[in-house]
């Protein structure tokens, strides 16, 4: 096992190389450039703060520099924050991205699979569509509309919770919501095939002819093997949480990284999207390695090759 | 027109009708299934028709001072904001966002179908190759790309979808690759080897109506994932031109003033969750009706 | 304010959808609330909770540009003159008193002597002299450093033509008194001084971080900061919030009511649901949906204030048929303003029919055209493109957001009707947007420009031809030898006539379409008194103070 997650390790490397580079000549092809403004720059004042930034060198030459500073963890500095570091900007909003994908992912995984059994202790009836159904809500209503909904209900009519913020426990609940419900209904729904699929087999079968309660049996030994495709779908699920938290993280106004990554496409702060990317991408390839491990840990039959 | 079929994946002579026959009918006794085809065959039907038959242009404006008005006699589901007629921009928007779901979803479908089959149809080394560069991709961050695509494609909404369903196929991909691989080992095709089938007729005639069912299926799941995309992008500001109209924008401008105008978030986001439960329990219901061994 | 106003106010917010889930809901409100919210504690403590609406990129007073920076940046610096928010004028800070030589180009001033840096040192006339050098210098590459060119030497100083900061016109006689040399009279110039550019800077903390021209250096975190204002910098978290704290040792810290005011970067859709939630005393802006309903329902919270700023098309007049003059006033006449600021403002922001903006003292806007259909039909037939046969397609830019989003399809559906021309739009991300308007990349433009200081010329002087700020291609030598005068006349009531005839000259020619002038519209929580802004945004926290509602 060992050996597999060390060779898994290994095939990383080109992958991020190969994203690095993508991201890095894509990001100086689009039109604008970190330094625009909206009032009229000198242009030697402009050239000055392109020099500072090593702008001014020949775009291959910025590329090498900047690969082997990131070989030795060194993101560079923002453009746009003149005294931040891309290092501080990711240490400071990373670990709140971090929690409420986290929030998140616990929101899909009891919702979800909570859903997706319930819905299986009798197919096709109203206990099965209902909780179906009100799983999906997730992915029909984007999240720019439920949030603000959920606000508009719970915050300003009921007043339960803070509109916006990121301080008291309550305030992780109403964005934890809008983030999750969407992977929730995924979850639910690949919960319930697996399960249906389980259910169908003979060891379940047999389980059941001989009488043990349905509910038992679904919990017992139908819930390990049924959820495992919802496990496969935790990996690209965990990586969409972190990253695709911007819409939630503007409206409950949470100072995650996914903002910050968002806004540093839009005002070209290169180094701040590079570094982002970079990280992200790290992180989707470790999930997808946890994943991979936690399905050969449920399944027996499977091993690692 | 809810399920695009592309003619690849048609069934080409009669005797590989009998298992779409069969999944037909067990499509037939979903009923979640088929009321959700019937909300998009009527939606789609509305939309098509619908602005042939309003009084309103979708961009014409009345230039009055006043916001928008709620439903009423005269405007069935009220106004927007600029006092433009929000029925008719709907059908505008629904025809637009369906397009584009269609759209990016027939590009996914091309490239995703037409890699993954020749990956599973080579096999050995090429095809682990190629599902290595799927690997790759999928570990871009998806909403990055995104971004990344905006910046450039931000001016043509065409070409952002064309784009998009470019990524969107890797799916497609393992689940084509999955199928032919298996496929190629079964009787009849082997059959039609010996028989002197040149590679491309096996592929297309033989291998490739057999995976026609799971294919159809993540068709179906992929164009509400576009139009959610659609809506995201609507959301950055990036979505549609203006005074054109679609659900995502219809959707984001209601959000801003649901509580002051709250029809202007209802009705498109109705049409919007509706179409998407549709597609999601349609998909849901061919994926059941396509796999015998999920049978009751 | 009290609890129970508190409540009341919330279910005032709560009932207007009518929707049946709120029905049901709003009679829980009442008892389920948080004990305390932020408005409360704040009242309780002194501490003003206010949306500063956008995340601030510095606190360097010489390298900043946007006006969100510099409403942080004027609570913790000062500079040698402040703004009297009653009537514009210039009013003491950093200098007590100041004299003015015969032919208006020697400024001496007068330092407190008791002012202190936060660190104890004494405000001295060097330390205001290390600031000049520092914004002028070429390295520090401010875009502001012109903000400080009327005195003498200084642009060649910035442009590196003199090397020596002894040759630029500013030297200290004493600890206490500073001369400032002019190379011409200039009669706005101690309204200039408020502006961020001319604070100083505490030598020894910059110094300590860097060189006097590095603009990456730490001294702005909030535990380097040095400053001179009524406030120090506590807290400085990006993304939250930035959190400064009452001076004790400030000169005038007698005056000053509130213990500390915490500035949020809250989008303004955001913003007003945490203002509705009792998060914020003040909000800025309001999202313009929201309008009718604040003006109506809430009067008692909806402030409306000038801001000078003025909002208008651009016109590239390098594109046939832009290039003919008729053409470019046709498509002004025909815009119907009140419309325009009726639908999208509820009619809370004036429409503007001349380009300066309201709020200068002695200048009030006077319209110069009045849209015409009539004659804007005539003029385009004269052009050749009668009830708008065999116009070319055109398109309107504008970057990225609802409101520009709204205008510019209120523009396309008039000039379609009324003109007969089928413009498209052409949404673009901000970045891309500033790209294409400087490379003269577009044929209409939505455009703003909001007054760096309250001088109608620093409107009119965007449009010098050539200028960089122009960005439409257009150049007119009356209107450059206009400006010209303008600067070196200072008779108040003949520089008055020439702004006036400069205006009414840019506004017929058309190179620029006005469409309404900005003003500010907020919320502001009642218990929030002496809350006085400028039309310029700058901000004095000093008067300010939260009482409690009997």
């Amino acid at each position: 096992m060992l050996i597999y997650i060390a060779r898994r390790f290994l095939e990383a490397l080109p992958v991020l190389f190969l994203v690095v580079t993508a991201c890095f000549f894509l990001l100086r092809l689009a039109p604008g450039g970190p330094f625009s403004a909206e009032v009229d720059i000198p242009a030697a004042t402009l050239a000055r703060m392109e020099a500072h930034y090593g702008l001014d060198r020949p775009l291959f030459l910025q590329y090498t520099s900047y690969l082997g500073n990131l070989v030795q963890g060194d993101l560079g500095p923002s453009y746009h924050y003149p005294t931040r570091t891309v290092n501080e900007i990711i240490r400071d909003h990373l670990p709140i991205s971090l929690e409420l994908g986290l929030w998140g992912l616990l929101v899909a995984l009891l919702v979800g699979i909570g859903a997706g059994v319930v819905s299986m202790v009798r197919p096709d009836s109203w206990l099965d569509s209902l909780p179906m159904g009100g799983a999906m809500i997730g992915i029909c209503l984007p999240t720019f509309v439920l949030g603000p909904l959920l606000v508009l209900v719970f915050s300003l009519w009921l007043g339960w919770f803070n509109a916006t913020g990121w301080n008291t426990a309550g305030d992780r609940v109403l964005p934890a919501l809008t983030l999750g419900l969407f992977y929730a209904a995924y979850i639910a729904r690949l919960t319930r095939g697996g399960m249906r699929e389980v259910i169908g087999q003979d060891f379940i079968r047999t389980a059941l002819a001989k009488g043990l309660p349905r509910g038992k049996v679904l919990a017992k030994h139908a819930l390990r093997p049924g959820i495992l495709p919802a496990l496969a779908f935790l990996g690209p699920a965990a990586a969409g949480l972190l990253s695709g938290s911007f819409v939630v993280e503007t409206v409950f106004h949470i100072p995650g990284l996914g903002r910050e990554f968002v806004n540093a496409a839009f005002n070209r702060d290169y180094t701040l999207v590079l570094g982002v990317v970079v990280l992200f991408a790290a992180m989707i390839l470790l999930f997808n390695l946890l994943v991979d491990i936690g399905q050969v840990l449920l399944n027996p039959r499977q091993r690692f090759e | 027109m809810s399920v695009t079929v592309p003619a690849t994946a048609l069934p080409s002579s009669a005797e590989h009708l009998s298992p779409g026959r069969l999944a037909w009918q067990r499509l037939r006794s979903n009923r979640m299934a088929m009321a959700g085809l019937a909300f998009l065959v009527f939606f789609s039907g509305l939309c098509l028709t619908g602005p042939w038959f309003s009084p309103y242009g979708f961009q014409e404006q009345p230039l009055i001072a006043e916001g928008a008005t709620p439903p009423g006699a005269q405007h069935w589901l009220g106004t927007d904001h600029r006092g433009r007629d929000l029925a008719t921009r709907l059908f505008h928007g629904g025809r637009i966002s369906l397009l584009v779901g269609l759209l990016a979803t027939a590009v996914s479908l091309t490239i995703g179908v037409a890699y993954g089959a020749l990956s599973g149809f080579l096999g050995g080394k090429t095809d682990s190759a190629m599902m290595r560069f799927v690997d790759i991709l999928y570990a871009l961050p998806f909403t990055v790309f995104v971004i990344l695509l905006m910046v450039f494609f931000g001016r043509s909404l065409v070409l952002l979808f064309l784009a998009i369903g470019a990524v969107e196929w890797l799916t497609m991909a393992r689940i084509v690759r999955g199928q032919v691989l298996s496929l190629r080992q079964r009787a009849f095709v082997e059959a039609a080897r010996i028989l002197g089938q040149r590679p491309g007729k096996l592929l297309s005639g033989h291998i490739l109506p057999n995976a026609a069912g799971p294919i159809i299926v993540y068709t179906t799941l992929t164009i509400p994932n576009v139009m959610l995309l659609e809506a995201f992008v609507s959301f950055l500001g990036l979505g549609v031109q203006p005074p054109m109209s679609s659900l995502g924008l219809l959707i984001n401008d209601g959000a801003t003033s649901m509580e002051g105008a709250p029809w202007l978030l209802i009705v498109p986001g109705l049409a919007f969750a509706l179409t998407l439960f549709s597609l999601n329990f349609l998909g849901d219901g061919l994926r059941d009706a396509f796999d015998p061994r999920t049978g009751k | 304010m009290g609890a129970m106003t508190n409540h009341s106010l919330r279910s005032a917010f709560a009932s207007p959808t009518g929707s049946v889930l709120s029905l049901c809901l709003i009679g829980l409100a009442a008892g389920c609330g948080p004990s305390e919210n932020r408005v409360e504690s704040g009242i309780r403590e002194q501490v003003l909770h206010i949306n500063n609406a956008t995340d601030i990129r510095s606190l360097d007073p010489h390298t900043v540009t946007g006006l969100p920076e510099f409403h942080v940046v004027a609570a913790l610096l000062e500079g040698l003159t402040a703004v009297d928010p009653e009537d514009m004028s210039p009013a003491p800070a950093a200098a007590r008193e100041w004299e003015v030589s015969g032919d208006g180009t020697v400024y001496t001033f007068y330092l407190r002597e008791d002012a202190t840096w936060s660190n104890g040192d004494p405000v001295t006339a060097r330390d205001f002299l290390f600031g000049f050098e520092r914004i002028l210098s070429p390295n520090l590459a401010s875009q502001y450093a012109y903000m400080l060119f009327p005195m003498k030497g200084a642009r060649a100083f910035n442009e590196g033509e003199i090397e020596d900061f002894g040759e630029v016109g500013a030297r200290a006689i004493d600890d206490h008194t500073l001369e400032i040399t002019l190379h011409q009279p200039v009669p706005t110039f101690l309204s200039l001084l408020s502006h961020n550019t001319w604070y100083p800077v505490h030598p020894d903390t910059i110094l300590a971080h860097g060189a006097i021209d590095d603009p990456h250096t730490r001294w702005i975190r909030p535990e380097n900061f040095v400053g001179n204002g009524p406030f120090t910098l506590e807290r400085w978290a990006t993304g939250r919030r930035i959190e400064v704290k009452r001076n004790p040792d400030y000169w005038d810290a007698g005056r000053i009511h509130l213990n500390g005011t915490h500035f949020y970067p809250l989008d303004p859709p955001v913003g007003e649901r945490a203002f509705r939630s009792g998060q914020l005393h003040i909000t800025d802006p309001v999202p313009p949906e929201r309008i009718p309903y604040y003006r109506d329902q809430l009067p008692e919270v909806f402030m409306t204030d000038d801001f000078f700023g003025t909002y208008y098309f651009r016109l590239n007049v390098t594109v046939p048929p832009l290039d003919d003059p008729r053409v470019r006033l046709a498509l002004s006449l025909a815009l119907d303003r009140e419309m325009i600021v009726d639908n999208i403002y509820g009619g809370e922001r004036p429409a503007a029919y001349s380009f300066v903006p309201p709020g200068v003292p002695d200048y009030e806007p006077e319209p110069v055209i009045e849209p015409d259909l009539d004659r804007a039909r005539e003029l385009l037939s004269e052009a050749g493109y009668p009830s708008g046969e065999g116009f070319p397609s055109m398109r309107i830019l504008y970057n990225t957001s609802d409101e520009h989003s709204a205008i510019a399809q209120l523009a396309q559906e008039m000039w379609r009707r009324d003109l007969g021309l089928n413009l498209s739009l052409e949404n673009a991300e901000w970045q891309v947007y500033l790209d294409r308007t400087n490379r003269l990349e577009y044929h209409i433009a939505r455009s703003g420009w909001i007054g760096d200081y309250l001088d109608p010329y620093n409107f009119l002087n965007t449009m010098a031809g050539g200028g960089g700020n122009n960005r439409t291609g257009w150049a007119n030598d009356d209107y450059d030898a206009l400006l010209n005068e303008i600067v070196g006349t200072r008779d108040t009531g003949a520089r008055r006539q020439r702004i006036r005839e400069a205006e009414t000259l840019l506004v017929n020619e058309a190179p620029v379409i006005p469409l309404f002038f900005y003003n500010r519209m907020y919320l502001k929580h009642p218990a929030v008194q002496n809350w006085r802004p400028t039309p310029i945004g700058y901000r004095t926290y000093k008067d300010v103070r939260l009482a409690a509602e009997e």
